[in-house]
């Protein structure tokens, strides 16, 4: 079980009073304080509604209960005109019913669950065609990874992938090393649906498929020898906070292994000035999601800010060069490309863009696979591999 | 009775010589006991959510002495839990309170939450019947030892 100790506090921004980690005090005291303080300076707040944001509360005893019932019940009758949202997640599976009776205490207490909001970008990347995309860019990405991962993950290692959408590196991680315990998790049901009928579909047993919130994990600390986040940090708006959770269940000695891009480098030849517009334009359609497609390069400073040690920034770059230039791998890595047209330009509708916009995006995606798919073309799309240590007990 | 997964055995005092030791104690059992779960981490933050609420009894009512026993295991899909300890004085208390959780409803749970002043141990007892489903019973041992049964049909929700 996670042992994050608790923390709570008011952010005027967003008009939130944050939980976190384990609330289970034995009576009054400063954990309580610290709760009925943030809860009051927040009820004080000139706006309409408090959101009490309990996602990330992974341990709550009954008297940490009692005293959120207590403090709500207070702040609702002194400010009759807000109303008190309490925000719980279905990751958590007591963490709905136990709050839910909170809203029968007064009118104004509403409890929720809201799992389509983990990060801004969430929805946009649980729809089908992105399933399609993160296959084929496993695919690509494991011919360039597959050595680096053998550098770090010796045999028996205890192993997490998080946020593994459907699975698939962990599958390759599960054929390839065989490691001695596997567990990979993401948020998103379906895809871990998906993930498990693959599983069993190509005979490979034994990876644990959690859900899971990665800015609040479940794990305990301290667990695993390797921990693998690949093309993840990149999509949080708060991705020190993912970075943190992963810190903390490697084991001391252990390594965290980080993949994050920056698509304004992707490259393309013939087309070159079309595609450059068009990848220009996709960081700032994330950056418009709070998302930041250009990580990749900025990861080095993260993971040493964070604590870890020894932080390498790897650059990788799939290309048309990849295997041989095989034709097969064209293939495939034009089958990336679409995806992400299909993707990319639907968020940018989404966005708001005019269809003269949407129709030159588009048009840089397809010279992008026209570059690839021809036999004197030349493409290229770059990933950096962050590869850091956590440091031993009092190093 | 099911047939127990497995058993602890703690002096009393050692136990009681710190609170953390719920939380400590209640994450190890359901470790062990989510180990069959497809799901192991979410049936574990269940189960301990439970069991902790168990073992901040003891720890309220315990004397600090003999032993505190736990007997554990999770039959397809829910959970049995047996703790017994010294509880002194305070079994025939305990002994009330399981019996009033077993026949308290919403209403009384609701009553009990928002107010300061309510018993801890009553109310957490209350909140597993009430909330958790959690089946309850007691069994004076004599002694002042006291042992706690908690049952649970099905842990996780599909």
């Amino acid at each position: 079980m996670s042992t994050t100790a608790f923390s709570v506090w008011y952010d005027e921004h967003d008009q939130q009073v944050h939980l976190k980690g384990a609330l289970q005090p034995v009576g009054p005291g400063p954990e309580t304080r610290a709760v009925e303080e943030a809860i009051s300076r927040g009820a004080a707040s000139p706006g309409k509604v408090l959101y009490i944001a309990a996602k990330r509360l992974t341990a709550l005893n009954t008297m940490g209960l009692q005293m959120l019932a207590c403090t709500l019940q207070k702040v609702a009758r002194e400010n009759p005109g807000k109303k008190f949202r309490v925000v719980t997640t279905s990751v958590i599976p007591w963490s709905y019913p136990r709050l839910a009776p909170l809203q029968q205490l007064h009118e104004n207490i509403l409890v929720e669950t809201y799992d389509q909001d983990f990060y801004p970008g969430q929805s946009l990347f649980e729809d089908g065609a992105f399933v399609s995309a993160l296959r084929a860019q496993t695919k690509m990405t494991w011919r360039h990874e597959k050595s680096l991962v053998e550098g770090i993950l010796k045999p028996g290692a205890a192993v997490a992938d998080i946020c593994c959408g459907i699975g698939d590196f962990a599958m390759h991680l599960k054929k390839t090393f065989s490691p001695g315990r596997l567990v990979a998790v993401d948020h998103a049901k379906r895809s871990l649906d998906y993930a498990r009928a693959m599983a069993e579909e190509f005979g490979v047993d034994g990876i644990e498929f959690q859900v899971g919130d990665a800015a609040s994990l479940l794990l305990p600390d301290d667990t695993f020898d390797v921990v693998f986040c690949r093309h993840s940090l990149q999509v949080f708006d708060r991705p020190m906070e993912i970075l943190s959770e992963i810190v903390r269940i490697c084991k001391p000695g252990g390594t965290v292994y980080v993949t994050n891009e920056k698509n304004s480098h992707c490259l393309g030849e013939p087309f070159g000035e079309s595609i450059q517009w068009t990848y220009n334009q996709v960081a700032l359609i994330w950056a418009h999601f709070k998302m930041d497609i250009e990580l990749g390069p900025k990861q080095k400073a993260m993971m040493m800010a964070s604590g870890l040690q020894d932080v390498r920034n790897v650059q990788f770059v799939v290309s048309t060069e990849d295997d041989g230039g095989h034709p097969r791998v064209r293939e495939e890595f034009a089958e990336v490309i679409r995806s992400w047209e299909e993707s990319y330009c639907r968020w940018a509708s989404k966005k708001g863009s005019d269809g003269n916009y949407l129709d030159r995006l588009r048009q840089g995606f397809r010279d992008h696979q026209q570059a690839i798919l021809r036999p004197n073309g030349y493409a290229t799309w770059p990933v950096w591999a962050g590869i850091g240590k956590k440091p031993q007990r009092g190093t | 009775m099911e047939k127990s997964w497995f058993e602890i055995e703690m002096v009393g005092s050692a136990f009681q010589s710190r609170w953390s030791t719920c939380s400590d104690t209640a994450n190890l059992v359901a470790q062990v006991l989510s180990l069959d779960s497809p799901d192991s981490q979410r049936f574990a933050s269940q189960v301990s959510s439970i069991t902790n609420e168990l073992f901040e009894l003891a720890f309220r009512t315990g004397r600090c002495a003999g032993t505190l026993k736990v007997n554990a295991g999770a039959p397809e899909g829910g959970i049995f839990f047996q703790l017994e300890f010294d509880a002194g004085d305070n079994v025939r208390r305990i002994v009330s309170e399981v019996e009033q959780a077993r026949l308290a409803g919403m209403n009384q749970y609701l009553e009990l939450l928002g107010r300061e002043e309510a018993a801890p141990t009553l109310l957490s007892l209350i909140e597993l019947t009430v909330v958790h489903k959690v089946s309850l019973a007691v069994r004076d041992l004599g002694q002042m030892r006291v042992g706690l049964d908690a049952s649970l049909h099905r842990v996780m929700e599909e």
